[in-house]
């Protein structure tokens, strides 16, 4: 029993990092990392593109049963690019679609941290211009539901 | 005798035979008695009272919980009853195993439902055959 969020923060990470197509457009990026941050933190000053975990959310099992526990999460990942001739939202986006392609209806393998996770969809994606005015930011946010 | 204390829903552990039922949410044991109205008519111009005797005993039980026909055995031996129409021998322990209520009960219906954006789930709901019993 616990909360699984750094396990799926782990998995998710790992899927995002290991996945070719998502290197490709983290143009800012190389390995390990390919300027993709989970709870570590963003390092200062660091160059755009760049994905960082977002603020998870976590709640009450809707899978809840007699014999297991359950957690709903939301998973939240901040896609955030500056304008220029290659970035701006059109950047975002494809960014975003990736992680799209990734996540929606693909669910995490959490069983060496002990869960299971057999759900998971898509549930938004606001565009967000930051008040700098040269900086774009698409959170996009996964319901994910989980046992053990 | 200690101090009277409720039970969280889950410590809750039903059984099909000796096989625990994994995904379940909730078991509903709905008791039943019959009265029967043995009152006479007195023929007096005042009004009395209506008079009842107790009668037969039956109950329903309802269980609801997650589809997973694949992994859990108990499901499977529950779909297998179904289709057969043979009774299905259950117990449930709301605390932990330390008491139980148990029967057999024959089906009245096996609901699933299946939604794009939920959790896919499951209902099992019997007819008592017999008694209930609570040890």
């Amino acid at each position: 029993m616990a909360i699984p969020v750094l396990a799926i923060e782990t998995a998710a990470f790992a899927r995002m990092r290991g996945d070719t197509t998502l290197q490709g457009l983290m143009t800012s990026g190389s390995a390990p990392n390919w300027s993709i941050y989970g709870f570590e933190g963003v390092p200062i000053n660091q160059a755009f593109p760049y994905i960082a975990a977002g603020v998870p959310m976590t709640q009450a099992g809707s899978a809840e049963t007699m014999g297991t526990p359950g957690k709903d999460v939301r998973l939240q990942i901040s896609v955030m690019t500056q304008t220029g001739p290659d970035g701006g939202f059109a950047q975002a986006w494809a960014i975003a679609n990736r992680i799209d392609d990734l996540f929606n209806r693909k669910a995490l393998d959490l069983s060496a941290s002990g869960f299971s996770n057999f759900f998971i969809m898509f549930e938004s994606a606001p565009e967000l211009p930051q008040s700098d005015g040269i900086t774009q930011h698409i959170p996009i946010t996964f319901k994910l539901m989980t046992q053990g | 005798m200690p101090a009277s204390t409720p039970s969280a829903g889950y410590q809750g552990i039903f059984k099909v035979s000796t096989v625990t039922l994994t995904q379940v949410q909730s078991v509903e044991i709905s008791n039943g008695a019959e009265t029967y109205d043995i009152t006479v008519i007195s023929g007096s111009a005042t009004p009395v009272w209506k008079d009842f005797i107790s009668g037969l005993r039956s109950y329903t039980l309802k269980v609801v919980g997650f589809w997973d026909q694949v992994n859990d055995a108990a499901q499977v031996t529950l779909w297998s009853d179904f289709n057969s129409g043979v009774p299905v021998a259950w117990s449930y322990s709301p605390n932990g195993g330390t008491n139980t209520f148990s029967g057999n009960a024959v089906f009245t219906s096996l609901p699933f439902k299946f939604a794009v954006n939920a959790v896919e789930t499951a209902e099992w709901d019997f007819q008592g055959k017999q008694a209930v019993t609570f040890a």
